[in-house]
């Protein structure tokens, strides 16, 4: 059995029409968009689930 | 426009949510608004050209989290409230074809820790009282959109049938001292003919009280109310026992198999339920390959279900469907 995905990062993004959406991604966290055409709202970086 | 209107003679909400007549309807697979964005393709709800799992607010939300002003107004004998609460869909893969049967148990892994993560979110908001996690599979079922997904819904209150099991679950508290789902739990294993499926932390029974042919609860061995009370092993466990119900279904009939399904947790409404049992449970319309069980008359208008079927029996068919789950990634690195 191989090792679950440990960590879970979350990526806040908001919609044209105002709506959230969210990018869940799981370590390893290279494999995170970084080509993400918008920025969180609020600018800061993504972050763990876990530690929100 | 969209407002809660309280029906009396039964003590229940209705949603009205009419900007929901205009959801987009089974669209051509090339057009799918779950899908990525693809470079040089039409901007679909995903503005990106890949993802693992996505969460966003329903375009079509039938409880906003800042609801419209009602049309109506309230009265005495018909209280209106503003549809406040939040409805989201959970993107399961970018993959169109895909279902959960058919992602790796290590997606449905994935996709419970994301659940357990909007739980959390949601059941702290402050207008929240009740947090539904669910998912409607199949054309048979109503669902407008093939690409996997499931929805949650954040309610303002908590919802009649989950309120129906809350008194259940504290009157037998009170009689007996013990939890009635351990004890319905006791009773199935002692049985073992319902018993469709089971691994360290969890059980797939076809209920002695199944409403449909194929209904299948999955019980949690330990008690505990919510998501958010698991262990990371109880998370392994959970995600192996959706797949080996979710193949089984599939295997079945031989066909990607439609269901309802929904889950069970405690209220977030600050109070205590501690006598009652997490749980999920199936709701698959078909009663054979080609015939649907339909809610009529007295399902409908009476709340009585007839079940064609004995559940001993089904669960003996399901039982001759159920698979070994081997750990699976969807990155073919991780499987070694």
């Amino acid at each position: 059995m191989i090792k679950a995905p440990k960590k879970l990062i979350k990526e806040q993004i908001e919609l044209a029409d105002g709506r959230y959406l969210i990018f869940y991604t799981f370590a390893p966290a290279d494999r995170l968009a970084s080509s993400r055409r918008a920025d969180p709202p609020d600018g800061k970086e993504p972050k763990s689930a876990e530690e929100n | 426009m969209s407002e809660l209107r309280w029906n009396p003679l039964l003590g229940e909400w209705v949603a009205t949510a009419t900007g929901r007549q205009d959801r987009t309807f089974l669209p051509p697979d090339d057009y799918c608004p779950l899908c990525p964005t693809r470079p040089g393709g039409f901007p679909t709800e995903v503005p990106e050209g890949d993802y693992d799992i996505v969460v966003f607010e329903n375009r079509f939300p039938s409880l906003k989290s800042l609801p419209d002003i009602p049309v109506v107004e309230s009265s005495e004998l018909y209280p209106v409230l503003p549809s406040q609460g939040v409805c989201e869909v959970v993107l399961y893969s970018p993959n169109h074809s895909s279902s959960l049967a058919l992602e790796p148990v290590e997606q449905i892994y994935k996709l419970i820790r994301v659940w357990t993560d909007r739980f959390r979110e949601l059941g702290a908001l402050d207008f929240v009282k009740y947090v539904f996690i669910f998912e409607n599979k199949g054309e048979a079922i109503g669902v407008t959109l093939h690409h996997p997904h499931g929805q949650i819904y954040a309610y303002p209150f908590i919802p009649p049938r989950i309120e129906t099991e809350l008194k259940q679950f504290a009157a037998y508290r009170q009689r007996s001292e013990k939890c009635l789902l351990c004890d319905v739990l006791s009773e199935e294993f002692k049985a073992r003919r319902r018993i469709v499926a089971e691994n360290d932390s969890f059980a797939a029974v076809l209920p002695f009280f199944a409403r449909w042919p194929y209904e299948t609860h999955i019980y949690s061995k330990r008690h505990f109310q919510a998501l958010t009370d698991m262990s990371e092993v109880e998370t392994k466990d959970l995600a192996s026992i959706l797949k080996t119900v979710l193949v089984a279904f599939d295997e079945l009939f031989q066909m990607s198999f439609p269901y309802m399904m929904v889950m069970h947790q405690g209220p977030v409404d600050g109070l205590s339920y501690d006598f009652y049992h997490f749980h999920v449970e199936f709701y698959p319309p078909l009663r054979s390959a080609n015939r649907l069980k339909y809610l009529a008359g007295s399902e409908t208008g009476a709340g009585m279900f007839i079940n064609d079927t004995l559940p001993e029996e089904k669960a003996s068919e399901l039982r001759e469907h159920v698979r070994e789950v081997v750990w699976q990634s969807r990155d073919p690195e991780r499987n070694g």
